[in-house]
């Protein structure tokens, strides 16, 4: 903010925004605790098919898991990089955070395309109405997260607008990479595309990807000292990145692991 | 002064409004324990009356004391124009000792409280264990009561009999949305909450007439949900269970038609009936369903069982004297009695408006209604005309007798003669022609007849299921005859 | 730094120093504040009328004023209308006027985001009442039971207008809350320990905790039950397996709080008001302070009470029956000490102070009451009857506005630099307290004597005609008590500016600067000594008698001074942010073309949005 606010001595020694944002996060701890509970509340209660035990697709989901996880550890790097004053490595973590963050999507959107194939929409049951909409607000930080990495990465760790490009290509690329892989492994969802076209589409993205992210390893200089200042924001958007892992953590556990068993109710 | 005044025409206001309202003992008055469940309702609420009152008169005395005590003194010095300086008071930050005596004495109050307060919930959840309860199912529906004895195999509406000096176990259910069953005299209330079940239980010592209310708010015509509790003597209600078993003296009036076409889809009236408990639950579910999943296309909705209806006290859920002038006013335009009833905006014959019937239809449909007394009742409670005309009618030609069923006994209601009106079920126009191949098999006529006796066993196509009810089986096969040979006709 | 997303379609305003744009693009905390109780005082003014259109209909028995259709549409907007637009709000105004005086800041922590919950809380009011203007305003209930509030029960769009509604104001209130919090934990002036801290910014920091937490669960029941509505999910139809009673919990469990959110602002003032006007320190601070972190806490244990009769259980009912009444006991320490305040003191009987009397008064009978219905088995004849009404509303009434009222004469001349006129005041206080005790007294004996709520009329012969003409005889008299408040505002505008700077001989930061305070409130930002450190600042010699503050302050002397200290200046965003927010969200109400309008708002919340977060920073 402006300069009689921030040159304000802080009571605790805490910068605000990082204040605000734990103040946040502990509210938004709420929000999904609402969803997770009402989905455990409503376990089991379903009228009618397909329940949890037909549908959930666990070693899929493992995987997503996993790819979110990771990116926790790249958003680890990232700020530890961007701390010491490393605007190219920092760069490669802080958009490996949000690429990876988009991958995790992209097993989403696979993940509620599949379901609604298999006849599970959010209409269907009441298993239906409580992971669609849960999974859909977590699904929904997410993307935010994506957004404000790349916006952070586009406008304060690229300095060229040859960089801001690549960083563009390369988040477009990967979502062409996975739409590719989408339409390779599900035709029953995208019916009639050739194999070979959906090769090509998964190849274009990936060359793409890693087109772009060789090309960004080029360095303009930029003053060590500038890139350290972004440390305080890059890490609010860390904090943020972490919680949101936390809370698909929760959520993997409550849907996937507990309640993967779950069938017809024993009425 | 200023500040004194308002607190003493408070206070004084408090008083009159308190003394002139409290007075008499009305009808639903918490106060007026009819029986053991609400006494030990209250007798919890006044054993905090009296504690808050006392708690009451002691924090206000402090309060108004420090306030007139400790105020502001600038008391002019004698024979100057000086006055006290305001010196400030001794500043006092509290007082640790104080502060644990205020802490614990109310927590100890609160403990007097607790306990009787627990026993009380346990007491008044269950019946007592030796007790041999009356098992009743009431369920709020928008915007009237339907009470089920499924002991005996009854249902009924609006109007709860009971035995007195003896338990009623009550179970609360609710098809749409949450109501709330209240009995003030005898009971505090319980929700009917759709798709759970509640239980509650209330005994009720004076025969009488106890009036109850739906208390928690369920849509337009909330206020307009009350219901009525009628305690009896075990005889008389052992009378009356009896009589709600017997069937009514026998009516073929023009009434009866107009019912079966015009309400019949919705309203059961045969109750009396052996297996008519159990064909009512299906009946009032599927109905509701066909409501809930077709909303504005629907015809049907559930409504309250009429049977016997001459018996009752009081009509429209609790609204007004079973009299046949407000019966004939409630028929014709409900929403004199009633704003938003589901019977207007659904059935066909208001959808939304007065009903579209002539006024003698209406009577008819009011004398009918009234004259549902079980044979043998003792009085009669209405002024419902006591004296039948029968008449003796010698019917021609079968075609002619089936005409004249067609009319009265309500087909006409449903289905037209003409082609392409449908009023709700299928036309007749061109019946016989089309009726041949329908079912194979079957030939015209038996289609015919089949499908008013059984009408649910083929559906015609774009037609909803279960509308059409299933109770011309008791026409006698001469009368079944003289309708098909009549509906042959109409090309 | 060329950025290739730097929207500086419009730039910050350099300086709007008076106008209606000033007004818009403020950011400072004073005029928001103000703004908040001028629109929140609006508000009242409509719940007003339509608690009178209530009580007309309701005068005599078979009322036919309103149909009930138009009956349940105005007691909901009533209810919400009071809660969620009046005493809220009036709350943050004083949050927001208060909060940086007291603690010795120039702003709160995000001028910006401040900006922003106003403008999010006048557009959503304003979304909830459109549907006034499309005759579907929402007809359930502050409350909103399912199934009721389900399609099948409720086709008209009137419950989708309260949801969402209520999302903006819950966003609304979240953002201050983010806000409050930080500023009260982060912006202290050098030596304001927590247990400095007056008592109303304890109250305000506990309101602000229990905002934080408890609108996510409203926000998601919200969003459950408009995904019901709109997308046809199943989360409150019983008819594919949901549970109503779920609704239930999850509504009370924001909804339980949030009685707290509307009543400890006004204890936190009257807090305030008494030790000024006694020229004592408050009696027993710690006890004070802790009893109202104990009630906010205590607070999220008890919601089931309002569930009662639901059928939870005999086991349930007792757990919170006695979690309810432990309530109690806090309470009753807040009160007991207030006496004690007063107790041997030298009290002047403003009308400031006298509200904040009649707010103990008033709150004591509504507290009792309160114990009388959390025991279940009298609980059971009285809940959803009047006798519940005439219980919260000598709460919210008698207690939070009458407190609401003791802070707005109190602080007045800090507000405008002038006196509301003290004899209209006393006026003004005795037609109000009679006018309540006329209106709400009877109420009790109506509920006892079996008036359900929420009914739009009621038959003959119930016995209930009397007191129900006294209650609407009292309405008006309540009603006419507000046009004094309103002419004594009007009356006192034209008085010349005479407060001075500590009217009262208050006891806290803010009578220390002037009335008004300059933008930037604190020409040099006070170091603080003791609790009520202005007080003893004046009478140093009763410091060595006190025990209060303890001596000096631990952190010491980084809080220098700025003799031209740069406030932040004015932004156009969180007006657009609010209005882009508010069109997003109202354009899901499923009227043609709705999603255009949402696109619409979209796009202005997008754009605005990154406006905001490239609004250059000025130095």
């Amino acid at each position: 903010m402006s300069t009689a606010i921030e040159e304000h001595v802080n009571s605790t020694g805490v910068d605000n925004k990082k204040l605000m944002m734990w103040i946040f996060l502990g509210s938004d701890c709420l929000f999904f605790g609402s969803f997770i509970s009402t989905y455990l509340v409503y376990r089991n209660r379903s009228l009618a098919g397909p329940y949890p035990n037909e549908i959930l697709d666990i070693p899929i989901t493992t995987v997503s898991t996993f790819v979110l996880l990771m990116s926790s550890l790249a958003m680890v790097l990232a700020v530890s990089y961007v701390q010491r004053g490393s605007q190219v490595i920092g760069r490669y973590w802080t958009l490996a955070t949000a690429l990876l963050g988009l991958v995790f999507m992209g097993f989403q959107v696979y993940e509620f395309s599949h379901f609604a194939h298999l006849g599970l929409t959010p209409r269907t049951n009441i298993f239906g109405s409580t992971f669609f909409v849960m999974t859909g607000f977590h699904g929904g930080h997410v993307t935010f997260g994506v957004i404000w990495l790349v916006i952070f990465a586009i406008s304060r760790l690229a300095e060229s607008l040859k960089q801001k490009l690549l960083i563009i290509g390369s988040v477009f690329s990967v979502i062409i990479a996975m739409a590719g892989t989408m339409m390779t492994h599900t035709l029953d969802v995208i019916p009639n595309i050739p194999s070979a076209v959906a090769y090509s589409v998964f190849g274009i993205g990936l060359i793409g990807t890693i087109g772009s992210l060789y090309l960004l390893k080029t360095s303009d200089t930029q003053n060590i000292e500038s890139i350290k200042k972004e440390e305080g924001n890059l890490e609010l958007a860390g904090l943020y990145w972490h919680f949101v892992d936390i809370v698909w953590i929760v959520i993997f556990t409550v849907v996937y692991l507990i309640s993967a068993n779950d069938g017809a109710p024993l009425l | 002064m200023t500040s004194k005044l308002p607190k003493y025409l408070a206070l004084f206001s408090l008083v009159w409004v308190f003394i002139i309202s409290c007075s008499p003992q009305h009808q639903q008055s918490t106060f007026a324990n009819a029986g053991p469940v609400a006494q030990q309702q209250s007798n919890l609420y006044y054993l905090m009356f009296w504690i808050a009152a006392l708690i009451f008169v002691l924090v206000q005395g402090a309060l108004i004391f420090a306030l007139l005590n400790f105020r502001r003194r600038e008391k002019p010095i004698p024979g100057s124009d000086f006055t006290v300086p305001d010196i400030p008071p001794k500043q006092v930050h509290g007082n640790t000792k104080l502060e644990i005596i205020w802490t614990i004495i109310p927590a100890l109050i609160l403990i007097v409280i607790a306990v009787p307060t627990v026993q009380t919930i346990y007491d008044t959840y269950q019946p007592p264990e030796d007790s041999d309860p009356l098992e009743v199912v009431a369920m709020g529906h928008q915007w009237w009561w339907e009470f089920r004895y499924p002991d005996e195999g009854i249902v009924t509406a609006n109007e709860l009999f009971i035995p007195t000096d003896r338990p009623i176990r009550i179970t609360l259910q609710s098809q749409d949305v949450i109501h709330s069953f209240w009995v003030p005299q005898a009971a505090g209330k319980k929700d009917t909450v759709p798709g759970n079940t509640n239980v509650m239980w209330l005994q009720i010592d004076e025969p009488g007439n106890y009036s109850g209310q739906c208390a928690e708010f369920c849509g337009v015509a909330h206020a307009r949900m009350r219901f009525r509790v009628i305690a009896e003597e075990e005889a008389d209600f052992n009378t009356w269970m009896d009589a709600m078993k017997t069937p009514p003296k026998m009516d073929t009036s023009d009434g009866y038609g107009l019912f079966l076409a015009h309400c019949s889809m919705c309203h059961s009236i045969d109750s009396y009936n052996e297996g008519s408990y159990e064909k009512e639950l299906t009946m009032q579910d599927e109905r509701w369903d066909d409501w809930y999943f077709n909303q504005e296309e629907s015809v049907r909705v559930s409504a309250p069982n009429l049977t016997h209806l001459g018996i009752r006290s009081m009509l429209a859920a609790g609204q007004k004297d079973m009299t046949k002038e407000n019966l004939i006013t409630w028929i014709k335009d409900p929403s004199e009695f009633k704003q938003g009833t589901r019977m207007q905006s659904v059935a066909s014959v208001y959808k939304g408006g007065p009903a579209k019937l002539e006024d003698h239809e209406i009577e008819a449909i009011a004398d009918y209604l009234l004259a549902q007394i079980p044979d043998g009742w003792g009085v009669v409670k209405t002024g419902g005309e006591t004296e039948e005309e029968v008449e003796a009618v010698v019917w021609n030609t079968p075609e002619e007798h089936g005409e004249y069923l067609f009319v009265n006994q309500g087909c006409a209601g449903c289905h037209s003669l003409n082609e392409e009106e449908v009023i709700v079920g299928p036309s007749m126009y061109g019946l016989y022609d089309r009726s041949g191949d329908k079912v194979p098999g079957l030939s015209a006529e038996e289609y015919i007849y089949q499908s008013i006796v059984y009408p649910n066993e083929y559906i015609v196509e774009g037609y909803p299921a279960n509308v059409m009810p299933q109770i011309f089986i008791n026409l006698s096969e001469e009368e079944l005859q003289a309708l098909v040979s009549y509906l042959k006709t109409i090309e | 730094m060329t950025t290739i997303s730097y929207p500086t379609l419009i730039p910050r305003p350099k300086e709007y120093v008076s106008g209606v744009w000033s007004w818009l693009t403020t950011v400072d905390h004073k005029k928001i504040g103000t703004m908040y109780g001028v629109i929140a005082f609006f508000w009242f003014l409509v719940g007003g009328i339509e608690a009178l259109l209530i009580r007309i209909q309701l005068s005599g028995p078979e009322g036919k004023f309103l149909t009930p259709e138009v009956y349940n549409q105005v007691f909901t907007m009533h209810g919400t209308t009071m809660i969620f637009l009046v005493v809220m709000p009036l709350s943050a105004a004083f949050f927001n006027w208060m909060v940086p005086l007291m603690i010795g800041a120039r702003d709160v922590a995000f001028p910006r985001l401040n900006a922003f919950s106003l403008w999010a809380f006048l557009f959503g009011g304003i979304l909830l009442n459109i549907s006034w203007f499309t005759g579907e305003a929402p007809n359930a209930g502050w409350f909103a039971y399912a199934p009721n509030t389900e399609v099948p029960f409720n086709p008209k769009n009137g419950v989708t207008y309260w949801i969402l509604g209520l999302q903006v104001l819950g966003i609304a209130s979240l953002a201050a809350g983010f806000n409050f919090l930080t500023t009260i934990i982060n912006m202290r002036a050098p030596g304001m320990t927590f247990m400095k801290l007056p008592v109303f910014i304890w109250m305000t920091a506990v309101v602000n905790v229990l905002i934080v937490l408890a609108f996510p669960v409203i926000t998601v029941a919200l969003i459950q039950l408009q995904f019901d509505r709109l997308y046809g999910t199943h989360f409150f139809n019983p008819v594919m397996g949901g549970d109503p009673v779920m609704w239930q919990h999850m509504f009370w469990l924001f909804g339980h709080p949030e009685v707290y959110i509307l009543i400890l602002p006004a204890m936190g003032i009257v807090s305030e008001v008494l030790p000024t006007f006694s020229k004592k320190p408050i009696f027993g601070y710690p006890f004070i302070v802790f009893s109202g972190i104990g009630i906010g806490f205590l607070g999220w244990f008890v919601w089931s009470h309002h569930m009662f009769t639901v059928g939870l259980g005999p086991a349930a009912n007792a757990a919170f029956s006695i979690s309810t009444m432990l309530i109690a006991v806090p309470t009753g320490v807040k009160i007991f000490n207030w006496i004690g305040t007063l107790w041997g003191g030298s009290i002047r009987a403003t009308p400031a102070l006298l509200f904040s009397i009649a707010f103990i008064g008033m709150f004591v009978i509504g507290g009792l009451s309160g114990v009388t219905h959390a025991a279940p088995p009298s609980d059971a004849q009285q809940q959803d009857t009047y006798y519940v009404v005439a219980h919260f509303h000598y709460v919210l009434f008698g207690g939070a506005l009458l407190g609401l009222w003791s802070g707005i004469y109190y602080w007045w001349p800090k507000f405008t630099g002038k006196f509301l006129n003290e004899k209209i005041g006393y006026l003004h206080f005795t037609v109000v307290l009679i006018g309540f005790n006329i209106t709400f007294f009877p109420m009790h004996w109506l509920g006892l004597d079996g008036m359900p709520r929420r009914i739009a009329t009621y038959p003959e012969s119930m016995g209930w005609e009397v007191s129900n003409l006294v209650a609407s005889l009292g309405s008006f008299i309540l009603g006419f008590g507000v046009l004094i408040f309103i002419y004594n505002v009007i009356y006192s505008r034209k008085g010349p500016k005479n407060a001075g700077n500590d009217p009262w001989d208050g006891r806290t930061l803010e009578w220390s600067i002037p009335s008004p305070p300059p933008h930037y409130n604190f020409e040099t930002i006070p170091e603080v000594k003791y609790r009520d450190d202005f007080w003893y600042k004046k009478y140093p010699e009763l410091a060595n008698e006190s025990h209060g503050g303890g001596s000096g302050s631990e952190e010491d002397s980084h809080g220098e001074s700025h003799s031209e200290p740069h406030m932040p200046d004015p932004s156009y965003y969180p007006l657009f942010l609010g209005l882009g927010m508010s069109i997003m969200i109202g354009g899901f109400i499923p009227f043609t073309g709705h999603w255009i309008v949402c696109g619409v708002g979209l796009a202005i919340f997008i754009w605005s949005f990154l406006g905001w977060c490239y609004e250059p920073v000025n130095d």
